[in-house]
């Protein structure tokens, strides 16, 4: 689908969901909703500007991304803890010896901004280095290094309680 | 090494190139402390790709109109500045029109009959003394009250004062001057004077007439005789108007009527037993003065603070018609001043007032808002009658009949209906059954909502908010209906609480 044959109700149907899980992980589900309202709202406003260089996923969350600073700024929230589901825990569990989810809970929202946002945005919304860049506004090696440093990070704090290496 | 160990996440994520990826997997066989690092990459990556919980998305619906009213604004097309310019033009052309029109054509507007009684009254504002203090003063007030001299009317006023006497002691339902004794205080208007002032001799009721210190300012008997009525209204007031605030008064107004209700308290042996502002959207609405009197005479001091304050203000006894009252408390006609101080003084200066301990009816403030005063202007004035509302009784409990000035009679609200139509009541509040079968929605309504979403989603919470109001709105309710029940012992007193509110709604000072 090309820039010109996009409209604004059906890439708010397609993508809506995303951007309010992607909201909801960094300004909380409160105020999800309204997060992502301005999101679609500002790229309604943007989007005879969109080339169609990236993905409309990725263009949208970038704009969320936006979006969601400037609501912690403005309201001044806390980093949210990522809820985890235990049902949602492989029957295996062997990770649970290694990692303490409480703890990764606390390690994630412990690291800086910058590391945290390019984990939630590879390991959690799933986007490839390439689109995490072009959410960010940086280069995919800036990604990669960021994405190194805050696993060591995370390793670091989890350490005593899962053994290290 | 080192280099590779800063590939080993990209390797794992499958980001690196194929070389590269060959060089991290060899090392990784060769590392066991690299390998070990690797698992425990791969370990929160497993966790946090696979076991964070998706919030359940709302407000899909929500956004698209948002989108699809900001569509519509977007459909309008811009104005181009030559269009703008040219409205600014056609609109600067016609409110210069408008207002060379509006000089030419509106002649100064000649002196009213409200003009003239506006005169009279802030004259008689500067000539009349306020009620001294001191029982040295009362012959002095004996004198202004009784020679016609000592208050002199406005020349284009006096000159038909003396022809419509205000019939005070002839009141209907006054008591006879006979039963007055010396300093007894009662009897009728008569007795009233001759008691405040140790007078034995009962005082005629055609010496009175047209000669209490309030009565020239405002009634039109005294100071003008009748005005004539307003075309279709068969009123001597201007019309009743809605878009009019009557909450923007003149001080001089207020201040000369409550001079002059307050003197014929004092005369009438009567106790002002508080008072206290009425307050307007825009700030004080007038006066409320509560005044303590022997049952007996409560009905001729009703006649004579009728005269007095004429048409300015409204006379009601908040606790005459309890029944009324106490199925709904905010209805009660006139703002009650039962703050802590006003009940301290009333206890102080009126000892029997004990009786009332507690059962004073507590009316919420901004109860009598402005569509409750004009819904009573509006009654009154719609009925043709005087606009005030008396206690409407006689000491002996019957309905009094009409005053010979045309005022009609009746207790409390009950007045205000007798005199055309109701107040009108906006803030009726929810009885408790409707308080609770809306809780009974609402309670159902989440039970719906926890169907959807979680119990900390919006919806939920709004949800939640509102029922927190409402079981506080029913337990206020509830507190309030416990504190307005009944007094036995509310008509049992000797002595009536009066309220006097003036509330000037004088067409023009309200512009």
């Amino acid at each position: 689908m090309t820039p010109s044959e996009l409209s604004i109700a059906h890439i708010a149907r397609e993508n809506y969901d995303a951007v309010f899980r992607f909201c909801a992980r960094r300004v909380g589900a409160e105020r999800a909703a309204d997060a992502t309202q301005e999101t679609f709202l500002t790229a309604q406003k943007a989007l005879r500007n969109f080339r169609g260089d990236s993905q409309v996923r990725t263009w949208l969350f970038g704009i969320a991304h936006n979006e969601c600073r400037r609501i912690v700024r403005q309201k001044r929230l806390e980093v949210p803890l990522l809820d985890l589901d235990p049902q949602k825990r492989s029957s295996e569990d062997s990770e649970e010896t290694l990692v303490n989810r409480q703890a990764l809970q606390i390690a994630l929202a412990r690291l800086s901004e910058e590391h945290r946002e390019v984990v939630l945005l590879h390991e959690v919304d799933g986007l490839t280095y390439d689109e995490v860049a072009a959410v960010l506004g940086v280069p995919t090696g800036t990604v990669k290094s960021r994405l190194h440093h805050a696993f060591l990070n995370l390793r670091k704090t989890l350490q005593p309680v899962g053994g290290g290496a | 090494m080192s280099d590779l160990r800063d590939d080993l996440k990209a390797y794992l994520d499958g980001e690196l190139p194929p070389e590269k990826a060959q060089e991290v997997h060899d090392a990784l066989s060769q590392d066991p402390a690299m390998a070990a690092e690797a698992r425990e990459f791969e370990a929160i990556s497993s966790i946090l790709r696979n076991e964070v919980r998706d919030p359940r998305p709302y407000g899909l619906e929500t956004t698209l109109m948002a989108l699809s009213g900001r569509d519509r604004e977007a459909e309008i097309p811009a104005a181009p500045p030559w269009v703008w310019i040219f409205r600014g033009a056609v609109a600067l052309g016609i409110g210069a029109a408008v207002v060379i029109g509006a000089v030419n054509l509106n002649p100064p507007t000649p002196k009213t009959a409200f003009d003239t009684r506006t005169t009279a009254i802030r004259d008689l504002t500067q000539r009349l003394d306020l009620p001294p203090k001191s029982n040295a003063s009362m012959p002095d007030r004996t004198e202004m009250l009784y020679a016609p001299d000592a208050i002199a009317l406005p020349p284009q006023a006096s000159s038909t004062a003396a022809k419509a006497p205000v019939p005070l002691a002839g009141a209907p339902g006054a008591i006879p001057p006979t039963v007055a004794g010396p300093g007894g205080g009662g009897g009728g208007m008569g007795g009233f004077a001759g008691g405040g002032f140790g007078n034995s001799a009962p005082i005629p009721p055609s010496t009175l007439s047209g000669h209490l210190p309030g009565g020239p300012g405002v009634s039109g008997p005294i100071v003008g005789g009748p005005l004539p009525p307003v075309p279709g209204t068969g009123s001597p007031l201007a019309p009743f108007r809605p878009d009019v605030t009557p909450a923007k008064v003149d001080p001089a107004l207020v201040k000369a009527s409550e001079a002059a209700v307050r003197h014929v308290v004092k005369v009438a042996g009567a106790q002002v037993v508080g008072s206290s502002a009425l307050r307007g959207v825009e700030g004080n609405a007038g006066r409320s003065i509560l005044v303590a009197v022997d049952a007996r005479h409560a009905a001729a001091l009703v006649e004579s603070l009728r005269t007095v304050i004429g048409q300015m203000g409204t006379v009601s006894d908040p606790f005459d018609s309890p029944t009324a009252m106490d199925q709904n408390p905010q209805t009660v006609d006139g703002v009650v001043d039962a703050s802590p101080r006003t009940m301290t003084k009333a206890r102080a200066t009126a000892p029997s007032f004990e009786k009332y301990d507690g059962n004073l009816p507590r009316v919420a403030p901004g109860v009598r808002n402005q569509q409750q005063m004009r819904g009573q202007f509006a009654g009154s004035m719609g009925g043709g009658s005087n606009d005030f509302v008396s206690t409407g009784r006689t000491p002996n409990g019957a309905p009094a009949p009409v005053g010979a000035a045309g005022a009609t009679f009746g207790g409390g609200r009950g007045g205000a209906a007798t005199g055309g139509s109701n107040a009108v009541n906006l803030d009726q509040p929810l009885t408790p059954q409707a308080i609770e079968d809306q809780l009974a929605k609402l309670r159902k309504k989440r039970t719906d909502l926890l169907i959807d979403f979680y119990p900390d989603a919006v919806p939920v919470k709004e949800v939640d908010a509102d029922i927190a109001d409402l079981e506080k709105q029913l337990a206020a309710t509830k507190l309030s209906q416990a504190k307005s029940k009944p007094s036995p012992t509310r008509n049992a007193s000797g002595r009536k609480l009066i309220q006097i509110m003036i509330r000037p709604h004088l067409p023009g000072l309200n512009p």
